[in-house]
């Protein structure tokens, strides 16, 4: 039983191919077309999935698309109806696209299949699986739970942009939803819009923002924009909101409230933001630890399964995970849109009876460590790097481990490219950028010399799974960077900084722990777990450089600059890692050095 | 003319770069700032990757060194030559600031070189040669630099697009309004608003140029025509994605045509127009000096003996 999942035309195209309930390949669109949340059809990806799989289109027994098209123009057109005659533009201006791509949704993907193969796709093999449920079912089937709740959050799928329920077995059940207009996804949203960030990439910056400000603006969202109920329900006061009627977010009554116009990307972040920041943060934990609990309340499951674009706030997941009810929790690493392609396939899989069989295996986890995408051998990698004019060099298998961790003491930023491509929007360490974590200089470095940018955030530790609990206080392994951890007090510097004369963002120049560059300034950090059985050769670069330092961990961020895709083949690799001033690029067991790249005379 | 002394064109222009610094920073342009503008810019993005990797760079006229700045990623050595002290300064604070170690700049005058013949791979001079006293000469000068298959790009005010330019400068003359009341540009800095304003308004010494004209010195220093931006229509080069892809010249009816319609498109934002060649391989004029391996540096490429070195 052979299922392609596709999500297209909305952000973040994917295609996924699962066979026999087996996930055999998963990948974005934007890591082809290099074009950032690409929402085309996923030409490139579909290709990259029959070919992994080795199949041919006429060998595919459904192709399934992740949501209801019909749903979604239903409710479009009944949200304008309510607040009709206002929202006359951004609705008319949304229905060509709609009524062109959605509405003959059915036609388009026979259309595009027919373009890329030269056949036509029977209509009755292409079907159509709720949003909500494809993102339950790419939460629920991959996981290593027998059954568990599930949690759903996201901005809006067809109606639902809240599910609740449970999945056991091989069965799925969505109890209870929160519909449109009233959403998590979009609260959020319109905050990150607030603050000047962009509306679906931003999320993460006031995440990240969070942890600088206070949450004085707490009551003022609580008395005045949520009502949030005990059991987690909530609506939306919509008199702040525009996204139903206008394209911005937020209305002048959001702006009297929170003291000013929204800010503009030039503008500088303010005490005030931060507050804001840390505000509307606390506001989605509680809302989320309420839904916590009642999912446990509903389903008395000892474990949790999370997606959609709300369950990737991993400060949310943390908390969850140590004050909730749950045991275990599980959340899928592609949570966002993308993931809807896996999810969708794997729902008409086990719908069809297809048994979920990797929970016999070790790891029980059918994800395969997120890596799902492209590979590339050690003959293609020399090949593009000769062709190129590259000085390089093979090493055998533990040289290469050892002269990375040499790179990585000489406080070198590495790039590391090696076996497939992440699926979702984490680089797991296999297109990841490494470096020193001790050093207190590095988060300036990586960002300001290699990113590109200035920034207000810590970057994420990647740690040997079996020292996690040494140094950091997180009951679970996180192995998708999905859960924020505490840096445990013995690793502290003491006495603690004195920090009464900073403000903002100078706290994050202050050196708090051993690992500055991955210390958040409320010592919090975005913590990945690295295991033996999905990413061997990381596993081995981290016992060395742990038996080399001490230290158990190493900074990764993901392989790209600027706002550019994660890299996918080698060439995006050297381009990036030529165009950016990284020291040493490991590819498979070729290794660059930026100092050998002729005529750099330094 | 004698080494230490300029014609009195040059004068006055150093003079005047020496006064206002172009392009300038705007005080908070971090280097990530110009990483981002540069590849949002279609033309500086191109450039980039015409360029490619590891490439020895040299722009001449480079005042505050933006562009010299972008062009050192990839691995890429660039050396930025002004006349105005005043400009290299600014560029070399930015170095500084930004920790960035394969941008150098030199004072030198375009006329007089302390470049070894055929030593670069690619030459960059953009917005410069119309503001010499002699543009042809000054051309000879900067190809001379060049490997043979190295690049040059050579950015020239024509002849028709700068009309706009020049009806509008006598109106103001006219009228005697304030340049910035009339003006509008795009930009949240006064500052830089008033630069730009001085740069193309109040220029001491300005000469136009036609796409033939320029063609004709390509053909005269043996350079091969790449490609025009804009692209003359109905060539190849047209509505292709990368400026810098091979073209054909066209006839000279549809040069004609094309700057015609220049006016009203270029013409708006100052008329500059940029020509792309490349040194013929086979050029036995130039004498490639291998400097593979070797210890020099583009530094060390420039003969520095009498020239006021600022990095």
């Amino acid at each position: 039983m052979l299922a392609l999942g596709i999500s297209a035309f909305y952000h973040d195209s994917a295609a996924a191919i699962v066979g026999d309930g087996e996930i055999i390949a998963a990948v974005q669109e934007e890591r082809f077309s290099r074009r950032k949340a690409d929402a085309g059809f996923p030409v490139n990806s579909v290709n990259y999935c029959l070919r992994a799989a080795d199949v041919q289109i006429a060998d595919l027994d459904y192709v399934v698309y992740y949501e209801k098209p019909l749903l979604t123009f239903d409710r479009l057109l009944e949200t304008y109806l309510a607040f009709a005659p206002r929202g006359f533009r951004s609705f008319f201006r949304a229905l060509p696209i709609w009524a062109k791509e959605k509405l003959f949704l059915t036609q388009l993907i026979r259309d595009r299949l027919k373009e890329l193969f030269q056949e036509d796709f029977p209509s009755e093999k292409l079907v159509f699986s709720f949003h909500h449920h494809s993102h339950a079912a790419s939460a629920f089937y991959p996981s290593p739970f027998e059954r568990a709740g599930i949690l759903v959050l996201d901005g809006v799928g067809e109606w639902a942009t809240t599910s609740i329920g449970r999945g056991a077995g091989n069965s799925i059940e969505l109890s209870k939803e929160i519909r449109f207009p009233n959403s998590l996804g979009l609260l959020y949203s319109a905050f990150t819009y607030y603050l000047g960030f962009a509306v679906n990439e931003g999320e993460y910056k006031v995440m990240g923002l969070a942890p600088y400000g206070s949450p004085t603006y707490v009551d003022a969202i609580i008395t005045n924009l949520i009502d949030l109920k005990p059991d987690g329900s909530f609506r939306l006061n919509l008199e702040y909101f525009d996204y139903c009627t206008n394209l911005k977010m937020t209305t002048t009554k959001f702006d009297a409230l929170f003291g000013g116009p929204p800010r503009l990307p030039s503008e500088p972040l303010t005490r005030r933001h931060m507050d804001i920041a840390r505000s509307i943060q606390s506001v989605l934990e509680e809302a989320v630890l309420r839904l916590g609990r009642t999912v446990y309340q509903e389903t008395k499951e000892k474990s949790l399964c999370l997606a959609g674009g709300v369950a990737l706030n991993c400060v949310a997941n943390g908390r969850l995970l140590r004050e909730g009810p749950f045991e275990e929790i599980w959340v899928q690493p592609a949570a966002g849109d993308a993931g809807g392609a896996l999810g969708a396939a794997l729902a008409v899989s086990h719908g069809a009876g297809v048994q979920r069989r990797h929970l016999a295996k070790s790891p029980r986890d059918g994800m395969h460590g997120a890596f799902l995408g492209p590979q590339f051998t050690d003959a293609e990698i020399c090949a593009f790097l000769t062709r190129v004019g590259a000085v390089y060099e093979v090493l055998d298998d533990q040289q290469v481990i050892e002269k990375t961790v040499d790179a990585l003491t000489e406080q070198e930023v590495v790039g590391w490219f090696q076996g497939r491509l992440e699926y979702g929007p984490r680089a797991l360490g296999n297109r990841s950028i490494l470096a020193d974590p001790r050093s207190p200089q590095m988060q300036r470095k990586v960002n300001l010399s290699i990113k590109y940018r200035e920034s207000f955030r810590p970057f994420a530790p990647a740690i040997l799974a079996e020292h996690l609990s040494q140094y950091f206080d997180l009951p679970a392994d996180s192995q998708y960077m999905l859960l924020v951890g505490q840096i445990r007090p013995s690793w502290h510097v003491s006495p603690p900084p004195d920090e009464t004369d900073l403000t903002g963002l100078m706290k994050l120049g202050v050196r708090r722990t051993e690992f500055p560059a991955i210390t958040h300034v409320d010592y919090s950090s975005r913590v990945q777990t690295v295991h033996e059985a999905t990413n061997s050769r990381f596993h081995r670069l981290l016992k060395a450089f742990h038996s080399r330092t001490g230290c158990p961990m190493v900074l990764n961020t993901s392989f790209n600059v600027r706002d550019e895709p994660i890299v996918c083949s080698p060439e995006d690799a050297y381009r990036c890692f030529m165009g950016t001033e990284m020291g040493v690029l490991v590819m498979g067991t070729a290794i660059l050095y930026k100092s050998n790249q002729w005529p750099l005379s330094h | 003319m004698p080494h230490g002394e300029r014609d009195p064109v040059t004068s006055r222009v150093k003079a005047f770069y020496e006064d206002i610094t172009f392009p300038n920073y705007d005080g908070l342009e971090g280097f990530g700032d110009i990483v981002r503008k540069g590849a949002a810019n279609s033309f500086s993005s191109a450039l980039l990757n015409a360029i490619g990797f590891n490439k020895l760079v040299l722009e001449i006229g480079c005042g505050t060194g933006q562009l010299s700045h972008y062009l050192q990623l990839n691995n890429n050595e660039v050396l930025g030559v002004d006349l105005s002290v005043s400009s290299l300064s600014l560029a070399i604070k930015h170095k500084l600031e930004n920790d960035l170690h394969r941008s150098s700049f030199v004072q030198m005058d375009v006329f007089d070189l302390a470049i070894k013949d055929a030593s670069f791979d690619a030459v960059v001079c953009n917005g410069v040669l119309h503001h010499t006293p002699n543009p042809r000469r000054a051309f000879t000068e900067i190809v001379r630099t060049v490997k043979p298959g190295g690049l040059v790009v050579v950015g020239l005010y024509n002849r028709f697009a700068r009309i706009p330019f020049k009806l509008r400068s006598l109106l103001f003359r006219l009228v005697r309004r304030q340049h910035k009341d009339v003006v509008s540009r795009r930009s949240n800095d006064p500052r830089k608003v008033s630069t730009w304003i001085r740069d193309q308004y109040f220029n001491p010494h300005e000469t136009l140029h036609t796409l033939d004209e320029v063609l004709r010195w390509f053909r005269e220093e043996r350079i091969e025509f790449v490609n025009c931006i804009p692209a003359v229509i109905g060539t190849s080069g047209e509505g292709r994605g990368d400026p810098f892809a091979p073209s054909d010249t066209g006839n000279r009816f549809l040069r004609l045509v094309s700057q015609l319609g220049w006016i009203g498109t270029i013409g708006r934002e100052g008329g500059l127009f940029v020509v792309v060649g490349r040194r013929r391989s086979d050029d036995a004029s130039a004498k490639a000096p291998d400097i593979r391996g070797a210890s020099e540096t583009p530094m060390a490429v420039a003969r520095t003996s009498r020239q006021t070195t600022t990095s």
